[in-house]
C-alpha cells in the first residue's frame, strides 16, 4: 500500500507542479491585462478588456468536471491522448488559468494608484510600470494568491484522477471507493490534508516574510 | 520656463460633464516658486497634472523651455518627463523597496550604472538629511521623512522643474516649516523652478515669489506674491488674501476702513499721525503684521467717526498720502 500511495502522490505533485507552471504562464499575463486595460490605468482598452472579462466570467461558470469532459477533443489534440496523467493536467490548467487571472487582477488592484502615477511622472514605461512597479508592491498578495490556486489545483487534481488521470484521487476511488479498502481512502484523504497544510503555511511564511521586512 | 495658454480640461463622468480648467494662461519663469492657490475642487490638481502631462489636456498648450508639451509623442513625453520632478501629498513611495532603491528608481529607469546611481543617491540622502534612513522602508518613516525621500527622489534626475501637488497638506505644521524651507533652499542651490499647488495661503507666503488663484477652473489673480497682498482686493480675491473682518459683535459707529502698510509704510507712526491732525475718535478693530517674501505687510481694521463725507475724503487722502492702501468697507 505504501508503494501505492506513494507513486500516487509523486502523480498529484506532478500534475500539480506542471499544471500550476502552466497557469502561471499564461494567468499572470492575462490578469496584468485585465487590470492594465481597465478603465484609468495605463493602458485603458475598453473593448478587449470588456472580452477578456466575459470569457474569463465563462470559463469560470463551467463546472470543473463538465469542462473537463467538454474540452476533451482539445486535450487530444495537445497530448494525444485524453487519459492519463499528463492529460489531465490540460483541463487543470484551462479551469485554474481563469481562477488564477482574477486572482492577479484583484492583487494588482490592490497597488496604490498614486505609486503607479508617481512612476509615470517619473518616465516609466507601461513595462517599466508593470515589471517594477505594479508586480513588486503585489507580491506578498500574488504569493497568497498563487497559493490558493494550488490548492485549489490539488482538490481538482483528484477530480481529475477519477476519471483516470492518476494521482491521488484516482487511488481512492479505485480502492477507497471500489473496493471498500478504508484504510486506503483514509490516507489519501491525511496525504491530501498534509499537502494542503504544508503548502497554505509555505505561503504565509513566505507573504509575511516579506511583508514583516517592509516594515522593518 | 513654462508657458501655459489657454488650457482646458474637460471630464466626462457618468454623461456629466466637468470643465476643471477653462481657460487657463500662465507663464512661470526660470527660478520662480510659483504658488497656485484655490479651494477644492478649483483644478488645482487637473493643471499641475497637465505640466507632464499625466493628465491629457482638453485643448491649449502647455510649453517648456520651448518645446510644446502637448504636442510630444509618448516615446518623447516620457524622456521629457525626467526634466520634470514631481512630489505628492500622499508621497506615492514604493512600500517595496527601501529609501535608498525609491531614490534610484527615476535612476535605474535611465540605465544608469550602479556605481553613478550610488554616489547620485548618497549626495541626495545627505541633501535631505536621511543618510542614515537609507535601508529602512517607507513604512518606518515619519510623514515629513517620507516627503523628503520624496523630494530626493524627484530631483534624483536633476530636472529643471519641480511640481508640488499639495506636497505639505498632510503634514503637521511644524513638519511643513521644515519641508517648505528645504524646498526653498534646493530651489535656490539647484536653480530649480518650482510649481506650488496648495489650499493654504501659508505655504505661498512662506515660499512662494508669484502667486495664481485659482477659483473653478479659471485664474481670478496672479503676479508677484507681496504686491498681490499690498493692493486692494476684489470681492473674489478676498477671502484668499486673508483681509481682516471687523467681529461680528461690534455694532457699526463710523466709516470702517481697512488699511494696508507695505514696506513704506508699515514701520511708520501713522495712526498717531491721524489722531494729531485730525480731531476724530478713531477705534482699531483688528489688525496684523507680517513678513511676506522679505516684504513687510501690515493691515489694519479702523473705524472713524466724521462729521460729513467730504471729512472722511480728506481722512482717506491722509493715509493714501502716507502710501497706505485704504478700503472703504
Ligand atoms: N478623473 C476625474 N474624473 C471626473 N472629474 C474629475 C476628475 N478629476 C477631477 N475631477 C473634477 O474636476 C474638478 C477639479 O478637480 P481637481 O482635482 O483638479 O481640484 P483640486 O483643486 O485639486 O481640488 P482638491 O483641493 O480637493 O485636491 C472637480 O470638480 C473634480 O470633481
Ligand atoms: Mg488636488
Amino acid at each position: 500500500m505504501t508503494q501505492l500511495l506513494l507513486k500516487a502522490s509523486l502523480e498529484t505533485l506532478y500534475m500539480v507542479f506542471v499544471a500550476t507552471s502552466f497557469t502561471i504562464l499564461f494567468g499572470l499575463p492575462l490578469g496584468i491585462v485585465l487590470v492594465i486595460t481597465s478603465k484609468g490605468h495605463i493602458l485603458e482598452r475598453p473593448l478587449l478588456n470588456c472580452i477578456l472579462s466575459y470569457v474569463v466570467n465563462m470559463m469560470r461558470s463551467m463546472p470543473f468536471i463538465i469542462l473537463m469532459i467538454f474540452i476533451i477533443p482539445f486535450t487530444r489534440l495537445i497530448v494525444g491522448t485524453s487519459i492519463g496523467t499528463n492529460a489531465a493536467i490540460v483541463p487543470l490548467v484551462v479551469a485554474a488559468i481563469p481562477f488564477f487571472a482574477r486572482i492577479v487582477e484583484t492583487s494588482l488592484y490592490e497597488v496604490d494608484g498614486g505609486v503607479i502615477e508617481a512612476a509615470t511622472a517619473m518616465g516609466a514605461n507601461q513595462w517599466e510600470i508593470i515589471t517594477k512597479v505594479m508586480l513588486p508592491e503585489a507580491l506578498p498578495a500574488l504569493i497568497l494568491g498563487t497559493t490558493i490556486t494550488i490548492i485549489n489545483l490539488i482538490g481538482y487534481s483528484a477530480m481529475a484522477g477519477a476519471v483516470g488521470g492518476g494521482g491521488i484521487g484516482d487511488l481512492a476511488i479505485r480502492y477507497g471507493y471500489h473496493r471498500f479498502q478504508t484504510d486506503v481512502m483514509i490516507a489519501t484523504i491525511i496525504i491530501l490534508v498534509i499537502m494542503v497544510q504544508l503548502l497554505q503555511s509555505l505561503g504565509n511564511w513566505l507573504a509575511n516574510r516579506l511583508l514583516v521586512h517592509r516594515r522593518k | 520656463m513654462i508657458q501655459i495658454s489657454e488650457l482646458t480640461k474637460v471630464y466626462s463622468k457618468n454623461g456629466q460633464i466637468v470643465k476643471a480648467l477653462d481657460g487657463i494662461d500662465l507663464e512661470i519663469e526660470k527660478g520662480d516658486i510659483y504658488g497656485i492657490i484655490g479651494l477644492s475642487g478649483a483644478g488645482k490638481s487637473s493643471l499641475i497634472r497637465c505640466i507632464n502631462r499625466i493628465e491629457e489636456p482638453s485643448s491649449g498648450r502647455v510649453v517648456i523651455s520651448g518645446v510644446d508639451i502637448t504636442a510630444l509623442s509618448e516615446k518623447e513625453l516620457r524622456k521629457s518627463r525626467q526634466n520634470i520632478g514631481m512630489i505628492f501629498q500622499n508621497f506615492n513611495l514604493l512600500s517595496s523597496k527601501t529609501v535608498y532603491d525609491n531614490i534610484a528608481f527615476p535612476l535605474r529607469l535611465q540605465k544608469y550604472s550602479e556605481a553613478i546611481i550610488k554616489e547620485k543617491v548618497t549626495s541626495l540622502l545627505e541633501k535631505v538629511e536621511l543618510t542614515d534612513k537609507a535601508n529602512v522602508y517607507p513604512s518606518n518613516l515619519s510623514g515629513g521623512q517620507k516627503q523628503r525621500v520624496g523630494i530626493a527622489r524627484a530631483l534624483a534626475t536633476e530636472p529643471e522643474i519641480l511640481l508640488c501637488d499639495e506636497a505639505t497638506s498632510a503634514l503637521d505644521p511644524k513638519t511643513t516649516k521644515q519641508i517648505l524651507s528645504l524646498l526653498k533652499t534646493l530651489s535656490y542651490e539647484l536653480g530649480i523652478t518650482l510649481v506650488v499647488i496648495t489650499h493654504e495661503m501659508e505655504v505661498i507666503k512662506a515660499i512662494c515669489n508669484k502667486v495664481a488663484i485659482l477659483e473653478a477652473g479659471k485664474i481670478i489673480e496672479k503676479g508677484v506674491t507681496a504686491e498681490l497682498f499690498s493692493t486692494v482686493p476684489t470681492p473674489q480675491t478676498r477671502h484668499f488674501l486673508g483681509e481682516l473682518e471687523a467681529p461680528e459683535f461690534l455694532t457699526q459707529k463710523g466709516t470702517r476702513l481697512h488699511l494696508t502698510f507695505s514696506n513704506g509704510s508699515a514701520n511708520a507712526p501713522i495712526i498717531s499721525g491721524f489722531i494729531r491732525q485730525f480731531p476724530y475718535d478713531v477705534n482699531i478693530l483688528s489688525g496684523n503684521i507680517e513678513s511676506i517674501q522679505r516684504q513687510v505687510v501690515g493691515k489694519l481694521l479702523i473705524e472713524v467717526l466724521t462729521p460729513s463725507e467730504d471729512e472722511m475724503g480728506r481722512v482717506i487722502a491722509y493715509f493714501e498720502d502716507q502710501h497706505v492702501v485704504v478700503e472703504v468697507l
